[in-house]
């Protein structure tokens, strides 16, 4: 019994090596990361949430819920010892949203970047990964209004725009370029960048009702080969991208019928290819859905008939043009190679498509007038 | 020996945990290194040549019905020189104990709590496999079947979510040299843990009924299961990034998302291995204490069992380092095992049938 | 002298300084007196002056005595006394034992023995509400403290020949009354030797409550979870004796005592069965529910706060966060803190006599709640957890059962506190092992989940309409198979 006791106390006492007090964490939530081409050296920004700024209670002027810390080393693992210089707290890494990379970095080759990340028991894959279309610095530095916190903006930006792919959101997470890294086939990244040059320091932004002068924006995506970027695509083109390699199955297109704007949703999109002979062969179906129909005449069987067409012959149509964009910077976006084709630029690819209308919205047809009176 | 009695299905269950133990987080990756998109297949290979050696260890314990394999050695070839296999024996359940423990250690130090040291990782979950071990093997077998529900759900319930995330290209994409080396370069696979059932064969005399059933049964079902394991490792992480992770099915779960909340669930995993390794980790421990006390007669477990806390904690930090530990187990483990997996039991054998024909007498003609 | 003056002396010497004593002596013959003793505190006196005194008295007058033989002998009172409950005894030993159980005896002048009559005043509290365990669709009559009422509710419940009670004295000073009860067709006859068995084997003082017998009769292990349910209503038992179970009554307590038992059935309440299956099955959900709450959430608040504070989601993190920022205890002080207070509180609050309790209310909910968090000693979020875990403990039927889920919480706060998540899931497992290695007078504490019996489940985790319910528990090892 005295063993037992003994035992008890010295398990008491053995001090708890783990034990971190939530006051003492800076629980960081945005991060991001600069390479120099030149000297190799790294900058590292940490942007760390302030709780008592984000808690109901608080009346009053809105607080800084966010404050950035930069630092400058020349390897990845001497960070989590420069930031016991300057952080009050210690360095807690789990809860970060996105991981931004500066442009010029990311021409360098990510792989370091990537490997630290795996190694790491305390950061996570998961996280999102970005390119910075503007300077690093005016990215990081901003106050954000709407979503207190940057990186939870960032975030949610990434889930809405999710919402049409197949598996709920982009694959864009480092574990998605982890295994990319591998493939003949180029991963696309997002591109964030910034509506103003000036970065917004003060929480004085907060209270300025227009958004759009300083917020973050999402123009196009990187093409990034084994971990190396090569190059942009806009925002169409990366749509495409997406849409071709089955992750993304729904999406708008506007089309010109009768001389007039027709908006349609293209949904439960299934791609099918096929490698034969004599190619390449794509086979596409998608539901369609009228959003916004602005011809003069009503709609019809025949009608929607012809919109179908015109939505299959531009769908080809764009998708060739990507084909013939993609073998000039010679890039593999529909990961050929990845099948055992040397020779993939001189694959010829054909693309069949067929969509069904399924709803057509509230009216039958606009409004018409007589015309000429 | 206590009057303990243990069901069929308990001895299925017990079966199972005990040879799936620690194969979750141990050579994952390196199977996956060495055979690429073919692990699965080494991996039902090995569960077949695990079978096969059950039947062999069904068939020596057929010829001493009721006796532990200490008993055995003792009785086939007497006092002495069973004694010393014995001795091998029970040096053979502390070797295996103290990997286990290790083996838990890395695990929860490199994932979960990085600044605690391992002696106390160690003594922890062996203070808690001693409490199971004195109160007897009824315990641990009716412990084993009441987690059994929970462990199974809680691994393939997330698993089966994360199948969205399957990717063929996976299958496609590594080549392997040829098969005759690869299956050398993984014959540690064959070794563990499928040679290390040996162990059981100490809780044979408790199991009341359907023995031959379910110790096969809960072989194959361990196998099936780890086979999955390694083809869902494969498929949706990819050979790549699971033979250079350490524990890539760790991975797998923490990169698994559900809705926006719920989010960082490889502590279900952990505490599913925690379980896991504590069921096999008691079965060991209540094997060499009883193999301990039946060779020398020692009637209290206790006495024995709190000790041997210490031994297999001191023992587990033998390797400095956990790939040392690797590079050991991949040389030497097959050799080493086939010792006691296969050599000793023959010996045994060979001592059995040496006895029979000298006790039924071939008549001596003088 | 005659041997009776003797006898009477001897009573006298031990008893006679007690002031209930009386000894009054009545005429018998001419030359025979009758000396009746009594204890006035325990008995009815009109029946001693009416049943006893009388027909001495007319009789000696009438002259009917002269045919007794000389001397006369216990057995001629016998035929003079009209009670119907009287025993015939010798030694001063007994009849002082006698006389302290509430008899009359009447000891003859010249000659040796006694005859004792049963005129015990038995003063009972009346028939109320069970007050630990109330109902709302059920029967409201609960034990009180004399055992032959309790019999008699039992036996108003259950009137069948096969309903059995062996009565034991036990307790060298106090000599109570201790009653076993089965049904001789239904219970295992190895389980009730065993009870007859340890109920013999009792060797004490005093036996003052039924608690007194459980800490007896139980298996020897050291462990908080009851082995024996105590409850205060004949339902409850009766239903208990329907399966194979055996119950012990004893004097002086309204607790009564059945076993064996499983863990499963201290979640089970008389009332599932009076309410509808499907509402008793939400019910017992409800209280497994409660009952891994209660024992988790203060240990999985700590071991996540102070440990493993990557499981929290963002937004929970960051508020938890804001909370704390003015507390300066960490989690596990700041958590047994607040638990030792509730329980000050509640224990403070059972002693308080009625008319003060209203100040312990008040004075509670100012230290628990919101002044505790606003002066900055906890924050609000461990009150949460307080108070849920607090509510939970109160869900259990059995009110032991109650008190070891308190004592299993707090230890797992402990290892949680020690040692996060690792610490807490060791703690489970050695309590798994723990549980299933109980045994209830040979039942196994899991069972039917562990070991595995089909067939059981049907009442545990479920409680199935009664048309299915066909057969009876295994775990009693019942002697017929069918309901």
């Amino acid at each position: 019994m005295k063993i037992i006791g003994i035992l008890i106390c010295l398990l008491l006492c053995s001090g708890c090596w783990d034990m971190k007090e939530i006051n003492q964490l800076a629980i960081v939530n945005l991060g991001a990361a600069d390479k120099d081409p030149e000297t190799g050296r790294i900058t590292a920004y940490y942007q760390v949430i302030n709780p008592s700024a984000l808690t109901n209670k608080q009346s009053g002027a809105a607080k800084a819920a966010v404050y950035t810390f930069k630092f400058e080393d020349f390897s990845l693992g001497r960070f989590t010892r420069q930031t016991t210089t300057i952080m009050p707290r210690s360095l807690f890494m789990p809860h970060m949203q996105a991981l931004i990379l500066s442009e010029r970095y990311a021409k360098q080759g990510i792989t370091d970047m990537i490997n630290f990340v795996e190694l790491s028991p305390d950061r996570r894959t998961n996280v999102i990964f970005l390119i910075a279309g503007s300077p690093i610095e005016t990215i990081i530095n901003s106050f954000s209004p709407l979503e207190r916190m940057p990186g939870r903006y960032i975030r949610s930006l990434i889930n809405l725009s999710g919402q049409g792919f197949e598996t709920g959101y982009e694959p864009i997470r480092i574990k998605d370029l982890a295994k990319g890294m591998y493939r003949k086939k180029p991963m696309v990244i997002p591109i964030v960048s910034y509506t103003s040059s000036e970065p917004a320091k003060d929480t004085n932004r907060l209270e300025d009702i227009d958004i759009r002068k300083k917020t973050f924006l999402f123009v196009g995506g990187a093409v990034f080969r084994h971990g190396r970027m090569v190059g942009r695509l806009n925002f169409d083109e990366k749509q495409r991208y997406f849409l071709l390699n089955k992750n993304l199955t729904n999406y708008i297109e506007t089309l010109t019928v009768n001389g007039d704007y027709v908006d349609v949703e293209a949904s439960h999109i299934r791609v099918r290819r096929k490698f034969n002979a004599s190619g390449l062969t794509y086979r596409i179906r998608a539901t369609l859905r009228i959003v916004n129909n602005q011809q003069t005449t009503p709609v019809t069987r025949g009608n929607i008939r012809d919109i179908e067409d015109k939505f299959n012959r531009q769908f080809e149509a764009e998708s060739q043009a990507f084909v013939r964009m993609a073998a000039n910077k010679d890039w593999d976006l529909l990961g050929i190679q990845d099948r055992g084709i040397r020779d993939w630029k001189h694959v010829k690819v054909t693309f069949k498509v067929e969509s069904d209308m399924s709803a057509i919205g509230n009216t039958t047809g606009p409004h018409t007038f007589e015309r000429g009176n | 020996m206590e009057q303990a009695r243990i069901s069929g299905w308990q001895m299925f269950t017990v079966t199972f945990y005990f040879t799936a133990g620690t194969t979750w987080i141990v050579l994952t990756s390196q199977m996956i290194g060495d055979a690429k998109q073919y692990a699965w297949l080494v991996c039902i290979g090995a569960f077949v040549y695990g079978l096969a050696l059950a039947l062999l260890w069904l068939y020596l314990s057929h010829h001493f019905p009721g006796k532990s394999l200490v008993e055995i050695a003792v009785e086939a070839l007497g006092k002495w020189a069973g004694g010393v296999i014995a001795l091998f024996y029970i040096l053979f359940f502390i070797q295996i104990a103290s990997w286990v423990t290790r083996n838990l250690g890395d695990f929860l130090h490199a994932s979960m709590m990085p600044q605690t040291p391992l002696a106390f990782f160690n003594i922890m979950v062996l203070f808690t496999c001693a409490y199971a071990v004195v109160k007897g093997a009824a315990a641990i077998a009716m412990v084993t079947e009441l987690l059994t529900p929970y462990l199974t759900l809680a691994y393939w319930v997330p698993v089966l979510v994360t199948l969205r995330q399957w990717d063929w290209q996976n299958f496609h994409e590594s080549h392997i040299a040829s098969v005759w080396t690869t299956v050398v370069h993984t014959r540690y696979a064959f070794a563990f843990p499928f040679m290390e059932t040996v162990s059981l064969m100490m809780l044979f005399p408790y199991v009341r009924n359907r023995l031959k059933t379910s110790y096969l049964l809960g072989i194959l079902a361990s196998g099936v299961i780890l086979s999955l394991s390694l083809l869902c490792n494969i498929g949706i992480l990819g050979v790549n990034r699971s033979s250079h992770l350490i524990y890539p099915v760790f991975v797998l779960f923490r990169e698994m998302q559900f809705t926006s909340f719920l989010e960082h669930l490889e502590t279900i995993l952990a505490i599913n291995v925690l379980f896991i390794v504590c069921l096999k980790l008691s079965i060991l421990f209540y094997c060499a204490v009883l193999a301990i006390c039946q060779l020398f007669k020692i009637e209290k477990r206790h006495f024995v069992a709190y000790p041997l806390i210490w031994v297999i904690s001191a023992y587990s930090l033998l390797f400095r380092n956990i790939v040392e530990n690797v590079e050991w187990v991949r040389d030497y483990l097959f050799s080493y095992y086939t010792l006691y997996a296969i050599f000793f039991p023959l010996l045994l054998l060979i001592g059995a049938w040496v006895k029979k024909t000298r006790l039924h007498g071939l008549p001596q003609a003088d | 002298m005659g041997i009776g003056e003797r006898t009477v002396g001897e009573i006298k010497q031990q008893l006679g300084k007690s002031p209930d004593f009386v000894c009054q002596s009545a005429p018998l013959r001419d030359d025979d007196r009758v000396h009746c003793i009594y204890l006035a505190s325990i008995v009815i006196c009109e029946q001693i002056d009416e049943l006893i005194l009388k027909p001495i008295l007319e009789a000696y007058a009438a002259g009917r005595n002269e045919g007794f033989s000389k001397p006369a002998a216990p057995e001629a009172l016998s035929s003079l006394v009209p009670i119907a409950n009287k025993t015939i005894a010798a030694g001063t030993a007994a009849a002082v034992k006698k006389l302290l159980d509430g008899q009359c005896v009447l000891v003859a002048e010249h000659a040796p023995g006694f005859l004792s009559c049963d005129v015990a005043k038995g003063d009972y509290r009346s028939i109320t509400e069970p007050k630990t365990e109330s109902s709302i669709r059920g029967p409201r009559e609960g034990f009180v403290e004399d055992i032959e009422v309790n019999m008699a509710l039992i036996r108003k419940r259950l009137k069948s020949p096969n309903l059995i009670f062996e009565s034991f004295v036990i307790g060298s000073e106090t000599a109570t009354n201790v009653c076993m009860a089965y049904m001789g067709n239904i219970a295992n006859e190895g389980i009730v030797n065993e009870f007859r068995k340890r109920l013999d084997a009792i060797q004490t003082d005093s036996v003052l409550e039924s608690a007194y017998i459980e800490e007896w009769i139980q298996d020897k292990t050291l462990s908080p979870f009851p082995q024996l349910i105590s409850t205060e209503r004949p339902d409850g038992i009766v239903a208990k004796l329907l399966e194979g179970h055996v119950a012990v009554l004893i004097d002086g307590t309204p607790m009564a005592l059945a076993g064996p038992i499983t863990f499963f059935q201290l979640f089970s309440s008389p009332e599932d069965y009076y309410q509808r299956a499907d509402i008793a099955t939400l019910l017992r959900w409800l209280r497994m529910f409660a009952f891994v709450l209660s024992i988790f959430v203060p240990s999985l608040y700590i071991a996540i706060v102070s440990y493993h504070q990557e499981l929290l989601p963002t937004p929970l993190l960051i508020s938890i966060a804001a909370q704390r920022e003015e507390v300066p205890f960490p989690a596990v002080v700041e958590a047994l803190i607040m638990f030792i207070t509730f329980e000050i509180l509640r224990e403070a609050g059972l002693r308080m006599p009625r008319i003060a309790g209203q100040a312990i209310s008040v004075v509670g909910a100012l230290v628990v709640g919101q002044a505790a968090v606003e002066a900055g000693f906890v924050s609000a979020s461990m009150v949460i957890v307080v108070s849920l875990t607090a509510i939970s403990n109160y869900i259990s039927p059995t009110y032991s059962f109650g008190i070891a889920q308190r004592i299993v919480q707090f230890v797992f706060m402990l290892m949680a506190g020690v040692m996060g998540l690792f610490g807490l899931m060791c703690g489970v497992f050695m309590l798994f092992i723990h549980l299933v290695s109980i045994r209830s007078f040979g039942a196994h504490y899991m069972a039917p989940l562990a070991p595995l019996m089909l067939s059981d489940l049907k009442d545990t985790l479920v409680r199935v309409p009664r048309k299915l319910m066909t057969r009876l528990p295994q775990e009693t090892k019942a002697k017929k198979n069918a309901r």
